[in-house]
């Protein structure tokens, strides 16, 4: 360790003299995306694009700017954990260890049991998922493709390294841009759709608010706090200073840790830019199709349309608040005893927009 | 450890299938698990980033210290309000 700490000042110095040498070009900066973006691709993970599609098809344009909201407190959660491994070397699970006394690790531990159990839960998920989709492209029952997909990535991280399978990955971000193209197949009423991102909506409702957790959650998900510090960590690892050790922004010169330091926050903030406008997308997109009971023309991903409850009697409450998942408030999925608190506020919708009837029809809730 | 959750996952996911479990409900589950879990490590992640003895220069300014914050509140804020509205 002590080693490597004396040689790496002198290595360092050579790769900020590389770095300086092609200061300004932008290649730099493309070459510096990794850790951060495979960390917000992966937050558009199953789950994700799964809640993010019921927050469209329930509530419509009634979640858009949570993706708005939660781009800054994103990216800076991401970079705070990214700056922890360029600053120590150190993965958030060593840290928690240097930081916290023998007690609290205790509980810490018991969280990150808790946390792993949920992981297992959604890999689960995730294979159903994947199971059910080949089985709405009629290619077998969805219990054998459950089982080819767990098996086929387990012999992929027997058979290859991580990095191989990142590589692959880092492509497959790309087919998360389909559900940017649906953004522009469908009919989007593009000034109702600005105005739900930049104002926000709450409904005092059990749906709603379990909802706009899970799309919270699913958006800074604990776990990727530990995948952004371990994927920062594994990359220093590669980089051509220190060896295979990681060398903390400490140990290397003045000039080249602000660069790493500037570089790195590049990749972070494009990561998360690029999820949260994913995210927005495939709300935006099932809210036009899904949401607004429209003829669904391409969806994303096989999704499927919220089971709904079909009311005997459309009570005002049932209306106000659900109106804006649907017009009719027929199909809505009003729980048979919704909280009695229920209210709506500041349901903004400009004239024209696909909900206006629903608001008029419920205007006496308001 | 990750394969181990792989296997896991893998069986239980096989399970599920087999028993008929609608996979968006549980994907949503997910979801909501990880946001009432957000905030206790959203906690534990500004405590380790805003302590000089292990960040050194790079502890938190006061941009990301605000904003990390005000993360760990909307966080809890929300799972608060999801309980309240969950009891009554």
């Amino acid at each position: 360790m002590t080693e490597s700490a004396e040689a790496d000042p002198v290595k360092g110095s050579a790769a900020s003299r590389s770095g300086l040498s092609d200061n300004g070009g932008w290649g730099r900066y493309a070459r510096a995306l990794g850790p951060g973006l495979i960390t917000g691709a992966s937050d558009d993970d199953p789950s994700g694009v799964a809640t993010y599609a019921q927050a469209g098809a329930r509530f419509g344009f009634g979640m858009l700017w949570a993706s708005l909201l939660t781009f800054p407190l994103m990216a800076a959660v991401q970079e705070i954990c990214d700056r922890t491994a360029l600053a120590t070397g150190q993965s958030l699970g060593g840290l928690i260890a240097r930081r916290f006394t023998h007690r609290w690790r205790i509980a810490i531990g018991a969280l990150i049991i808790v946390l792993c159990g949920a992981n297992a839960l959604n890999i689960a998920a995730d294979l159903v998922a994947i199971g059910e989709g080949m089985h709405l492209l009629n290619a077998g029952p969805t219990t054998l493709w459950a089982v080819i997909a767990g098996l086929t990535i387990l012999g992929l991280l027997v058979k290859f390294s991580y990095q191989v399978i990142a590589r692959v990955f880092r492509l497959l971000c790309l087919a998360l841009l389909s559900s940017v193209g649906v953004l522009f197949a469908v009919h989007l009423d593009w000034p109702t759709v600005l105005a739900h991102t930049v104002i926000p909506h709450i409904q005092f409702t059990k749906g709603y608010l379990t909802l706009l957790i899970a799309v919270l959650g699913t958006t800074i998900s604990p776990y990727l706090f530990f995948w952004q510090t371990t994927n920062r960590v594994d990359e220093m690892r590669q980089e051509d200073i220190g060896g295979t050790n990681a060398v903390p922004l400490r140990r290397r010169l003045r000039s080249a840790a602000k660069s790493k330091l500037r570089l790195s926050r590049f990749d972070v903030f494009f990561g998360m830019a690029f999820s949260n406008f994913v995210m927005f997308a495939i709300i935006a997109a099932t809210a036009a199709t899904l949401g607004a009971n429209a003829p669904s023309t391409s969806a994303p991903p096989p999704k499927r349309p919220p089971r709904c409850v079909p009311l005997p009697v459309i009570s005002h409450r049932c209306c106000s608040h659900s109106a804006s998942s649907d017009p009719a408030c027929s199909r809505s999925r009003c729980s048979p005893a919704p909280a009695p608190r229920a209210s709506r506020v500041s349901w903004a919708n400009p004239p024209g927009s696909p909900t206006a009837s629903a608001k008029r029809q419920c205007s006496t809730a308001s | 450890m990750f394969y181990g959750l792989v296997i896991v996952g893998t069986v239980a996911g096989t399970a599920f299938s087999a028993a008929g479990i609608d996979p968006i409900k549980l994907l949503v589950l997910v979801a909501v698990i990880n946001g009432i879990a957000a905030s206790p490590f959203l906690l534990i992640v500004m405590l380790v980033s805003g302590n000089r003895a292990i960040m050194g220069e790079q502890t938190n300014r006061r941009l990301s210290t605000t904003l990390g914050w005000l993360t760990f509140t909307v966080m809890a804020a929300a799972a608060v309000m999801l309980a309240l509205t969950s009891r009554s």
